[in-house]
């Protein structure tokens, strides 16, 4: 990739809560990578660090969590290095973002109309009246039916895959060239979710941002994302493109994974899943060597030892592990 | 039928929305829409649909946790519908369920030992030292070190707080568990964990599941036959292999196609469905689904579609298929 | 598959229960710890201290020499309008207050537990009867009332003072677990429990009421503040506790007219009645952060 094609590099990230019953390492030394309109998925379980990595990007990270080392470049310059009014003018300009609950972060006292025009005039400097044209655009863009009667409606008054589609307006109201989706889809029905990321991708063709996708079910992210990061326990364990992952996973962990998963499209069998043993190891208590070593059918002595570092198997495909899997 | 373990027959669930000076019942929440269905002995009947199907509220008639409206549930050839509390406690030891939320569905306030020797203590099953010992067992057919059975549950993961719940739902040795949705709050890699415990006790013990689940994967690998619900109503029965591969009614049809696969090389046929799932409150005249469905008809405003047999066992709700 | 276990979650040694994990965010609240060894102190001193003064209650010194004394190495607290020692009197009337104080609360709270488990838990018309009539008791004003009471009623034990204004201290309580109720019941655990096929009695105390414990606690070691002074308003109007038994309260109302000349008089139990007071709002502050819902978790 060019450099002047990278739009977000992070390097080797760290972002440790220091709490009273010790330091949880969230996210041990992540690199990230994306492209200008690439969609780049960033997947994981719970307590692997996938949305604390997400907030750090946006310095949305509060105490008793600090970022305590690496890069955050974006378009080139380090947005560690920014002051907070800076970051704030990035921050619903330049990279956006879609949450989980969009109930918790739309409020509930004012129009969703109102909201997004709030969004619109802060980064823009326009008039109000122009501001509500904008926003009914948006609306309309994000398909949402009869636009200017929505505008008036309130949070409570819409289904929750129509208050995605207002965060998602939201998010897009000042053409940002990153949309950070942390876990959007999750919360939602099947159909809806279908919907979403339908409209998604068509956004995504359409204003060309670039799209990262925060979440733990692999199979959202496969018709979508251009590259998939797998995270384990605060670090990524292994990033290749979509196609590469599914084909031929690398890492036992993303190989466990995608073979414990039921498979929707194949006839029931009578035989148990071959499940991933154990369990995520607690943040206050990792294991030495290889975080993923407790659980790994392929562990050897070394890998109880000595943390692994990440390696560039073939061009594209990285992973952490000493013993990866032929592909 | 010697076979049929549980017997549904039009089942009501509505719950009263009071409103006004006098608290009068306004309207009502259609939860459960005069729902039919059977569950043989040993089988697996899952009850898929989305947010507002009703398939949690079904769930839970069915075991009279919460009172039916209407219809009849028929166990064992005995109905049901109507016995009080006091009568159902005995009725309780065939009949379990455990729950989705791992943290909301323990006490926190007893160590897991108590949780699950209390089915014993409350139908007064075999001595004290007995019962200590049934726990002990108990824990360790589900994955549990015994000797942590004074701890708290607090102090255990999201799996295993659903291990300690399922021992709890199966130490009085139940002939149906009801599941809803057992696995939804768990970790990936935890939750084909979980599915393979549940189908080897479902194996040791005989049991038969009524399985409550949106997940269409999971329901595919676990399920005999499926029963697809949307707002309130039964759209189709089927069993597993043939729903998944003729799906006949249209809401079946869209959600199986709306269902992610981890394979990007599979390109999907996705129907979108247009607009929201409506309220329950008020549901649209003749078949609820007529206001998202492709192929609506004119028919299907006034006339509330019969569930017919296109096949053997299997059934569909739609007008669309009235016509052939 | 079944029977091969599965890797643990790491679990502590120590068996992490309920109270282990309050003990250790209480510890954390400094002013609550100091609180609660003053206050330990405080009732120690109150209950075996008169044992080891070196006077009693009512020992009256010199009608000359021993009156009307400001505090010394001989009378740490000086001697009231009869030459008895303060000292002695706060102490043992220290006693009494505390007594009041924790009687009063606990028979509130019994009173409160039952109304606001049984309104909250079963709802509907008992609910709304139980609710109406908490509401009636509350409009009273109490004070007032006190003293009616205490005038009507014969007697003039301590007992009746504790049950006085216990009629009147429990309606709080209620309203906090009748809330508390009214969410606990609607959780799965007890939907589990009902499953199971637990009676409501059992559903009740055996698992409702251990999750309600914290505000009740909170509302207890708050109330013993509040009590103690009520006691010693009463006290002080005449109409609690009568002399020659010392409390606080009517200590203070010997000591009015004092108040220029023998100043200690009034503010040695003013002060202990203060320490007290202030001492178990701040333990009872410390405790409900201590057990915050979060330690469910």
């Amino acid at each position: 990739m060019k450099k002047n094609e990278i739009l977000v590099d992070v390097k080797n990230l760290q972002t440790y809560f220091f709490t009273d019953d010790g330091v949880v390492k969230a996210v041990d030394g992540m690199d990230l990578r994306i492209g200008r309109g690439e969609v780049v998925a960033l997947v994981g379980e719970s307590g692997c660090g996938k949305s604390v990595a997400s907030l750090s990007i946006m310095r949305l990270i509060d105490k008793p969590g600090k970022i305590i080392g690496g890069e955050l470049l974006f378009k080139g310059e380090d947005l560690l290095k920014k002051t907070e009014e800076e970051m704030r003018k990035i921050r619903g300009s330049e990279i956006a973002m879609i949450f989980q609950e969009p109930m918790t972060s739309l409020n509930p006292v004012y129009t969703i109309g109102n909201q997004i025009s709030e969004a619109i005039t802060l980064h823009q400097k326009i008039h109000a009246t122009e501001a509500k044209k904008r926003t009914i655009e948006m609306l309309y863009l994000v398909g949402i039916p009869e636009p200017e009667r929505r505008f008036s409606q309130y949070p409570h008054e819409m289904s929750g895959g129509m208050r995605q589609r207002v965060m998602i307006a939201m998010a897009l109201s000042s053409n940002p060239e990153l949309l950070i989706s942390d876990e959007a889809t999750t919360a939602l029905d099947v159909t809806i979710q279908a919907q979403i990321l339908d409209l998604m991708r068509g956004l995504q063709k359409k204003l060309g941002m670039a799209i990262l996708i925060i979440t733990h079910n692999l199979a959202v992210v496969a018709e979508m994302a251009n590259t998939i990061n797998i995270a384990y326990a605060g670090k990524i364990v292994e990033s290749a493109s979509a196609r590469e992952i599914f084909k031929s996973p690398r890492h036992p962990y993303t190989y466990g994974l995608l073979q414990s998963i039921p498979k929707f499209t194949e006839k029931r069998t009578n035989e148990p899943l071959p499940a991933i043993d154990g369990m995520v190891p607690s943040p206050y208590h990792m294991p030495k060597g290889c975080r993923f070593n407790p659980r790994c059918p392929f562990a050897t002595e070394k890998c109880r030892e000595e943390e692994p570092e990440i390696v560039e198997l073939t061009p594209g495909h990285l992973t952490r592990c000493f013993h990866p899997i032929e592909s | 039928m010697a076979t049929r373990l549980v017997e549904v027959q039009n089942l009501k669930k509505w719950f009263p929305i009071k409103g006004g000076v006098f608290s009068t019942t306004v309207a009502s929440v259609r939860a459960v829409d005069e729902v039919s269905f059977f569950i043989d002995h040993g089988e697996t009947l899952s009850l898929v649909g989305e947010s507002g199907s009703g398939k949690t509220t079904t769930g839970r008639t069915i075991l009279k946790l919460l009172q039916p409206t209407g219809g009849k549930i028929i166990y064992k050839g005995k109905d049901i519908t109507k016995l009080t509390p006091n009568q159902m406690r005995p009725l309780r030891r065939n009949m379990q369920i455990m729950f989705q939320d791992p943290y909301g569905s323990l006490n926190p306030r007893m160590p897991v030992g108590d949780i699950i020797q209390e089915p014993l203590d409350v139908h007064s099953i075999g001595t004290r030292k007995e019962r200590r010992q049934a726990v002990a067992t108990m824990m360790e057919t589900v994955g549990l070190l015994p000797e942590y059975e004074r701890r708290y549950p607090h102090e255990f993961s999201g799996g295993q707080r659903q291990r300690i719940g399922v021992a709890r739902a199966l130490i009085i040795n139940p002939e149906l568990l009801v599941l809803d949705e057992p696995i939804s709050a768990l970790d990936v890699s935890i939750q084909s964990q979980i599915i393979n415990l549940l189908q080897e006790l479902q194996q040791r013990l005989n049991l038969t599941y009524l399985f409550i689940a949106h997940d269409l994967a999971v329901v595919r690998h676990m399920s005999d036959r499926v029963a697809v619900m949307y707002l309130g109503k039964i759209v189709e029965t089927a069993d597993n292999d043939e729903l998944f591969d003729h799906p006949l009614h249209p809401y079946t049809q869209a959600l199986l196609s709306a269902v992610p696969v981890p394979d990007p090389d599979v390109k999907r046929e996705r129907i979108i469905l247009q607009g929201d799932v409506p309220s329950p409150v008020n549901p649209p005249s003749g078949c609820h689904f007529r206001t998202r469905c492709p192929y609506a008809m004119p028919i299907c405003k006034e006339q509330e579609p019969a569930m017919i047999e296109v096949a053997p066992g299997h059934t569909a709700a739609c007008h669309l298929l009235t016509r052939k | 598959m079944i029977g091969e276990l599965t890797q643990q979650k790491e679990v502590s040694r120590r068996v992490e229960g309920y109270w282990y994990l309050v003990g250790k965010h209480l510890k954390k609240h400094k002013l609550a710890m100091f609180s609660m060894f003053l206050l330990g102190m405080i009732v120690l001193l109150c209950v075996f201290g008169p044992y080891f003064t070196r006077y009693t209650m009512n020992e009256m010194g010199n009608a000359t020499t021993d009156v009307l004394q400001a505090p010394s190495s001989r009378h740490w607290f000086g001697t009231d309008e009869l030459g008895r020692d303060v000292f002695t009197r706060v102490l043992l009337g220290g006693r009494i207050s505390l007594l009041v104080g924790f009687s009063s609360v606990f028979s509130a709270l019994l009173v409160g537990i039952i109304v606001g488990a049984y309104a909250g838990y079963y709802g509907g018309i008992l609910d709304t009867v139980l609710m109406r009539f908490t509401d009636i008791m509350f409009s009273i004003p109490v004070l007032p009332l006190l003293v009616v009471l205490s005038s009507v009623i014969p007697g003039a034990g301590v007992w009746k003072i504790v049950l006085i204004i216990a009629l009147f201290g429990w309606m709080t309580d209620a309203r906090i677990i009748r809330g508390l109720f009214l969410s606990l019941r609607e959780s799965e655990f007890t939907e589990a429990a009902r499953a199971i096929g637990v009676s409501n009695t059992g559903i009740i105390w055996r698992h409702l009421l251990p999750n309600a414990l914290a505000p009740i606690i909170v509302s207890a070691t708050l109330g013993v503040g509040g009590n103690i002074i009520y006691e010693a308003a009463l006290s002080y109007l005449g109409f609690g506790v009568m002399p020659p038994t010392p409390s606080w309260g009517n200590i203070l109302q010997n000591a009015q007219y004092a108040m220029t000349i023998a100043p200690w008089l009034v503010w040695t139990p003013g002060l202990a009645i203060l320490i007290t007071a202030i001492g178990f709002n701040f333990l009872g502050d410390g405790l409900r952060d201590a057990m915050d819902p979060r330690l469910y978790r």
